[in-house]
């Protein structure tokens, strides 16, 4: 048992205390190379083994001085097994990090109620007595404070109002869209509750996307309401900004999660946007328009960055949409469009088409196109039982396409088709791309197709998405097409040049 | 613009309301300044010199718009609602008028303010105006009486234009013409003023009366240059008349489902500030009867305004 004359007790429970106690850890790291209590135990174990019978002299001090030194058992145990037992089982940090303190909820209201008390000490009390008033218009005759005005014989000077000159400078200011949720604003609600969180405004130009803005919005608000707000803040903030950067709609946005650099963490959704803002606890969120756009918008702002994508660009013009003469901007739009087309590409997006069997019979189907796979899921099929065999679904890898094109053309109706290699190994899943297909020599090439039918701006975007893919990655499937292909209209044209 | 640019050489757009603060405007780019907290209490009255005075529920409170957020000096003592403040022309004292039925004038120019005067009404205080003389006051009240009040000499007389109406608002003219009030039925009051010598009691003499607002009405000011009168109500418009052409309609500015409760003139009579329920303060011009510019950012109604110009020689 531990008694207070032991000195090895004493210096390690001092230690501890220091160590334990300071929430700054300056004593750790202070004490950290002399534990007292260790050198002079591991001294102590020394001498013993050194000479076991009492010594005189110089030595003979320190001796004497540690009648009562006992060492703990483990103290000569090597240093890793040391630091296990030095750490006391009572002494438990908080989690969250070595140094951090929950404050407690007194603690606050101490604060809030000094603060309080600092603000009102600023503020000077006046208190009005209505006894002492009498005693005053009784006393003071008051002519210096109360003066009669001769206003009519004044002689006014010519002057002009300042905002009146103001408002003539400053161009007209068009009523702000995003006004409604001006009143959203936290500044004005002291009683209330409210969150200031740092919003990151991925639209903006570079120079401002980088800096957060500070948004100080009601907690009760709605994500919904708040995307509005940073919006009108924006707008209000930035005027000159925000009138080149079109904003467009509240519901193209989403708050994302964002570190501290702005960069939003796209593994995460956007914020609901029916919760309430005082739900969530983050420091810092990020604005962007919603997981399209943001890749799309990302990309471009790349490109343009790097005057890689437009020349257009490049000319050292200030203010585009005023030097850029109307066709080269219609070049850039159109360029612009291409481009965005191809960057939405990978993306997975779903159609609702007809699915041709058996040349005649349509079948209401979701055609499911990603980067990676095409899907073709039936929907509603009505009477199949009776007269047709039930489509079944039908999932191949984007790797096994060949080809996609249209095939036909009529008034409203376009037919496209996918030509894809069902014999295709997919490297995934090691076997065939379709499940439903009978087996074949892998050697031959063949190729199967599935007929569309829908509205000729859906095909033609279904068939652009695909052309997109396929020229994005070059499968084998493709490559084998190509040649194939290039091979048949070669011979074909030197039979019509040589006919033999 | 943000607090550190604000200067005091700059114009001035003071707005308060049902939100308990009180924003600084700058008023040609209707964009927010500074926020002013004016806690436990909304704002009924505003009036802005050097200093901001904002009158609620049993205060009085005066802002250095250099300093904090925060007022700097607080009057305590008033059991009711304050309703009217202003100040005298060059700032050298503050008048206030309360529903615990007392009109008071404070010294500004000592450095602790104190109440130098005051004036006991048989009923609640709704507004308060200061007449181009600096000198003499006029008092309007919830029982429709209007009371004509010289600071200096402590006279004063009362007239009683409606029974069993509140006149909501009182003015007088810049130069000294006239006197308008509105009642709560939405009827305007006309005056002509009259100065038998210069110690003597402005006279009152009926002009004219006429149904400014078609419900509530709930202020009448005159333009800085004396030329146009105004009249806001429960109706949502703002009407405008001229004083030159015997009060006939000039033009009136609409907003729907809101009322206005505020107006303020610009200093060249061209433009007119008002402020209305639906937390927006909007700067009209007149004669176009157009919005220049919104001021945006309250979240409840607002029910006071206040305008200060500056001046630069032509």
């Amino acid at each position: 048992m531990a008694t207070y004359n032991n000195k090895h007790w004493l210096l390690s429970h001092i230690r501890n205390s220091f160590v334990s106690t300071d929430d700054t850890g300056i004593s750790e790291l202070v004490m950290n190379s002399d534990d007292l209590a260790k050198s002079l135990a591991l001294m102590h174990s020394k001498q013993l083994t050194m000479s076991p019978s009492p010594i005189s002299g110089s030595e003979g001090n320190y001796r004497s001085m540690d009648e009562n030194f006992y060492i703990y058992p483990g103290l000569d145990a090597p240093e890793e097994e040391d630091e296990l037992l030095s750490q006391s089982f009572d002494i438990n940090f908080a989690q969250e990090g070595p140094f951090f303190r929950f404050r407690t909820n007194t603690d606050a209201k101490l604060d809030k109620m000094n603060d309080m008390r600092k603000k009102q000490a600023q503020i000077k009390t006046i208190k009005c007595d209505d006894t002492i008033v009498k005693l005053n218009e009784e006393m003071d005759d008051n002519d210096e404070l109360f003066i009669r005005k001769d206003y009519k014989n004044t002689s006014i000077l010519p002057k002009r109002s300042k905002f009146a000159e103001q408002l003539e400078k400053m161009p007209p200011i068009p009523l702000n869209k995003f006004r409604k949720f001006s009143c959203f604003d936290g500044t004005s609600h002291p009683p209330n509750e409210t969150r200031t969180i740092q919003v990151f405004v991925i639209p903006l130009p570079k120079e401002h996307r980088d800096y957060p803005i500070r948004c100080c919005v009601q907690a009760s608000a709605k994500i919904e309401e708040f995307i509005g707000f940073i919006l009108f803040k924006c707008t209000q903030d930035l005027p000159e900004v925000s009138q080149k950067v079109n904003f467009g709609d509240v519901n193209d946005y989403g708050l994302f999660i964002s570190d501290e650099t702005g960069e939003p963490d796209l593994d995460f959704p956007a914020l609901d946007i029916n919760e309430q803002v005082q739900r969530f606890q983050f420091s810092h969120l990020a604005l962007s328009k919603r997981m399209v756009q943001y890749f799309q918008n990302r990309t471009l702002s790349v490109a343009s960055d790097s005057n890689l994508m437009n020349p257009v660009v490049r000319q050292p013009s200030v203010d585009t949409n005023r030097s850029i003469p109307s066709t080269i901007r219609r070049t850039e739009e159109i360029a612009m469009n291409v481009h965005d087309t191809m960057v939405e590409a990978p993306i997975y997006r779903a159609y609702r088409v007809f699915l041709i069997t058996k040349k005649h019979f349509r079948t209401e189907v979701q055609l499911g196109i990603s980067g990676d796979k095409v899907e073709i899921d039936p929907l509603h099929q009505r009477n199949a039982n009776y007269f047709f065999k039930p489509v079944k679904a039908i999932h191949y890898s984007m790797d096994s396409v060949a080809w996609c094109g249209i095939s036909s053309r009529k008034s409203n109706r376009f037919e496209f088709k996918i030509a894809h290699n069902p014999m295709f190994l997919d490297p995934l899943t090691f076997g065939p791309s379709t499940s439903f297909v009978e087996t074949s020599t892998p050697s031959t090439f063949t190729l199967k197709i599935h007929t569309f039918e829908t509205d000729p701006t859906i095909a033609e975007e279904v068939v652009a998405k695909i052309d997109n893919i396929l020229m994005l990655r070059t499968s084998s499937v493709r490559r084998e097409y190509l040649n194939r292909h290039e091979k048949t209209k070669k011979s074909f044209i030197r039979k019509k040049k040589f006919p033999i | 613009m943000n607090t550190s640019q604000m200067s005091m050489n700059e114009p001035i757009l003071a707005t308060g309301g049902y939100d308990h603060t009180i924003k600084i405007w700058s008023p040609h780019s209707a964009t927010s300044v500074k926020t002013l907290q004016h806690s436990d209490s909304q704002v009924n009255a505003l009036a802005v010199k050097n200093f901001l005075a904002a009158g609620g529920f049993q205060s009085i409170r005066l802002y250095d718009l250099n300093s904090s957020t925060n007022p700097i000096i607080n009057f305590e003592g008033v059991s009711k609602n304050v309703t009217a403040v202003g100040f005298q022309e060059d700032g050298r004292f503050m008048y206030t008028g309360s529903e615990d039925c007392r009109v008071r004038i404070w010294d500004l120019n000592c450095h602790q303010p104190v109440c130098k005067r005051m004036f006991d009404c048989l009923t609640p205080v709704n507004s308060v105006c200061l007449h181009p003389n600096q000198i003499e006051v006029a008092i309007s009240t919830s029982s429709g009486s209007i009371y004509i009040w010289d600071i200096k000499s402590d006279n004063n007389e009362q007239l009683l234009p409606e029974m069993n109406s509140s006149l909501n608002c009182i003015d007088i003219s810049s130069n000294g013409k006239y006197l308008a009030a509105i009642s709560n039925k939405g009827s305007a009051y006309i005056w002509d003023l009259y100065n038998e010598g210069k110690d003597q009691l402005t006279k009152i003499i009926p002009k004219l009366k006429f149904l400014a607002q078609t419900r509530y009405g709930l202020k009448c000011k005159f333009s800085p240059d004396s030329t146009l009168f105004v009249t806001t109500g429960g109706d949502g418009t703002a009407r405008v008349y001229r004083t030159d052409d015997d009060f006939q309609l000039y033009r009136e500015i609409k907003i729907d489902k809101f009322w206005i409760w505020d107006v303020v003139f610009s200093s060249d009579s061209k433009y007119l500030f008002a402020a209305s329920s639906d937390g927006t303060a909007r700067l009209w011009k007149i004669e176009t009867k157009t919005i220049e510019r919104e001021y945006l950012g309250h979240s409840k109604a607002l029910t006071a305004i206040a305008f200060r110009d500056e001046f630069v020689k032509a």
